[in-house]
């Protein structure tokens, strides 16, 4: 098991270095890019000395290098720095946003936990709604609410989620005024009261992801318990006269969550990148909504990081995915 | 006897693409007619439902059904030509990683580097860097169609490739195969006249659910203003113009919404049946 981990590690590395390169040409290679891009108000002088710290006469291998220093030494020893209050990256030159002139991290962080609860908290809720979906749907496979789930997984698919999205907080947040139409990042949760407040400014956002991809994450799991009913071992366990619902739960169960939960891990970055629509329509102040911010103010190294985050994601994922998948299913570890 | 599903989707379909191509003739307003009288354009504008205008007008009084139709035009045209892209460089991956056994391992692992690229964010990057100068190159009509049919397609075909390589991998080992090899057949033979018609039908199903995805992820952009410019209409941009009156006008944002919905969910419904036809396993589920 280690040593698959270990192998897995491995061949992460050259991906995210392709990655990274890819993230970093596209940014770099762009028409006019980077020395054009910076705004003109800033004078002479001080856009030399930008070009210069950029790197922009050097080569491209070299400047790539450079940007990978920054992000891979400077900004985790500032993020050290922060937390331990140790001066490690002191005197470093950052990367710097040339909207608010600070760090790019700073933004990151400040944005990060409202993406968090929101787009996390909303894929979880629908994880969790998929669970008895789609066991019900797989026991009487062609029965109504199989059916149903056929047909409301078929619209939740070709439904766009800017169009839900757009028409539910028409409806309750704006019509019937149920509830806020924009997210109130400031709100802290003191006492009931707010934590009521944070409730109902989430729910739209929530909501509107948890049943779209509790439908698609139940149509998986009906799936995958449609291979394990069949199986011998489910019979054995129905013949020693296990009621229904152990057979289901214990037996079933386990074996077809494994391919799920694969499922569910890699459909995560998926579900991020989707952050930037549902963000933008409920205004919530989270990290797509910074990126597209910072993409409407041609702020490139704030959307250079972005994206690159947004790629550590998806390859942090699929390591889990594979990991979880050996670590569930003994046949991969041994075989 | 054909998946109902099948029939369900090529009807919507051909219905949808009738509409869209015949636009034109059958609703023969000009949909960027915009009054130059302006006592008369203030009239016209943001008018409800009527006889003269089915899905009344927009903020600058043009006609809404107009718009859509010709919306639909580049928003189909945008789906199918970034499918054919996708399509065409996927199946070369897949073929050459199936058949050149040196190639495999690279390609492949090229393949997955690419799956792991986040979608969303580098489209809107690309489409906001190369914007301007593809406007500049081609065109303000030719430039964002091109750019953007591109960045689809380009991000697209990898699911093509892995299709492709496993069924290239299956079918070498077939004896009909290995007789055209047999009698001399090089590789390039081979490939236009054994693989090539023996891919058609997986990648057929592959091709029609890339198109859906097309027209989705090019809606998404324009939904977030950073597709087509605004008077080059799509659905998605359509959709993105009308989100500011959606309080008052909400049928605005609700026709090409629907339109994409309906697209989408006739091109899934092909691909569900063409699948189901294809794989007789799955034809009595």
């Amino acid at each position: 098991m280690r040593r698959y981990i270990a192998r897995r590690l491995l061949i992460s590395v050259p991906t995210l270095l392709v990655i990274s390169a890819v993230v970093f040409l596209v940014v770099d290679l762009a028409p006019g890019s980077p020395a054009s891009q910076i705004p003109q108000t800033i004078p002479a002088e001080v856009r030399a000395r930008i070009i210069e710290q950029m790197g922009v006469n050097e080569p491209a291998l070299w400047r790539y290098l450079l940007w990978l220093r920054q992000v891979f030494m400077i900004e985790p020893l500032a993020a050290l720095d922060a937390t331990f209050g140790t001066a490690m990256a002191e005197g470093q030159a950052r990367i710097t946003s040339w909207q608010s002139r600070g760090p790019v991290m700073e933004v990151i962080a400040e944005r990060l936990p409202q993406t968090l609860a929101v787009v996390g908290g909303g894929y979880l809720l629908g994880a969790v709604l998929a669970l008895p979906i789609g066991i019900v749907a797989a026991l009487r496979p062609g029965g109504l609410w199989d059916r149903g789930l056929g047909l409301v997984t078929l619209l939740g698919v070709s439904l766009p989620t800017f169009l839900t999205a757009a028409l539910v907080s028409l409806l309750f947040a704006a019509r019937l005024g149920w509830f806020p139409t924009a997210y109130d990042t400031t709100l802290r949760v003191t006492d009931w009261a707010s934590l009521g407040q944070q409730v109902r400014q989430m729910a739209l956002p929530v909501g509107v992801l948890a049943l779209a991809n509790a439908a698609v994450i139940g149509r998986y799991l009906r799936a995958a318990m449609q291979e394990v009913l069949p199986q011998d071992h489910v019979r054995a366990a129905r013949a020693r006269g296990l009621s229904e619902m152990r057979v289901v739960l214990v037996h079933v169960l386990p074996n077809a969550l494994i391919p799920v939960v694969t499922v569910i891990a890699l459909g995560l970055p998926t579900v991020f990148g989707g952050a930037i629509v549902t963000e933008t329509i409920f205004k919530v102040n989270g990290i797509g909504a910074a990126l597209i911010g910072a993409i409407r103010a041609s702020d490139l190294p704030m959307v250079q990081t972005i994206v690159f985050l947004f790629a550590v994601l998806v390859v942090l994922c699929n390591l889990i995915a594979d990991v979880l998948y050996a670590a569930l299913d003994p046949r991969l570890r041994h075989g | 006897m054909a998946d109902a599903r099948l029939v369900a989707g090529l009807a919507l379909l051909a219905g949808l693409a009738a509409a869209v191509a015949l636009g034109p003739w059958l609703w023969p307003l000009d949909p960027t007619f915009i009054d130059p009288d302006p006592v008369r354009m203030l009239a016209a504008r943001n008018l409800p439902g009527s006889a003269a205008h089915p899905l009344g007008t927009d903020q600058l009084g043009r006609d809404l059904l107009a718009r859509l139709l010709q919306g639909g035009r580049i928003s189909l045209a945008v789906g199918l030509s970034a499918m054919v892209l996708a399509v065409t460089l996927g199946t070369a991956v897949g073929v050459l990683a199936g058949w050149v056994r040196g190639l495999d391992g690279l390609l492949m692992r090229l393949t997955d580097a690419w799956l792991s690229l986040p979608l969303l964010p580098l489209l809107l990057v690309l489409l906001m860097l190369f914007r301007d100068a593809a406007s500049r190159a081609l065109g303000p009509e030719a430039g964002p169609f091109i750019l953007i049919v591109a960045a689809l397609g380009l991000t697209a075909w990898m699911p093509v490739a892995r299709l492709a390589r496993a069924e290239v991998l299956s079918l070498r080992e077939r004896d009909f195969i290995r007789a055209a090899q047999g009698i001399g057949a090089r590789g390039p033979r081979i490939i236009r006249h054994h693989l090539l018609p023996n891919l058609a039908a997986p990648v057929l199903v592959a091709a029609t659910l890339c198109v859906a995805e097309a027209i989705l992820l090019e809606s998404v952009l324009s939904f977030l203003g950073q597709g087509f410019p605004p008077d080059f209409p799509t659905w998605g941009s359509l959709l993105h113009e009308g989100l500011d009156d959606i309080r008052s006008h909400p049928g605005r944002v609700l026709w090409p919404g629907l339109a994409i919905t309906l697209t989408v969910l006739a091109v899934n419904l092909l691909g569900e049946g063409l699948r189901r036809q294809l794989d007789p396993r799955l034809r009595d589920l």
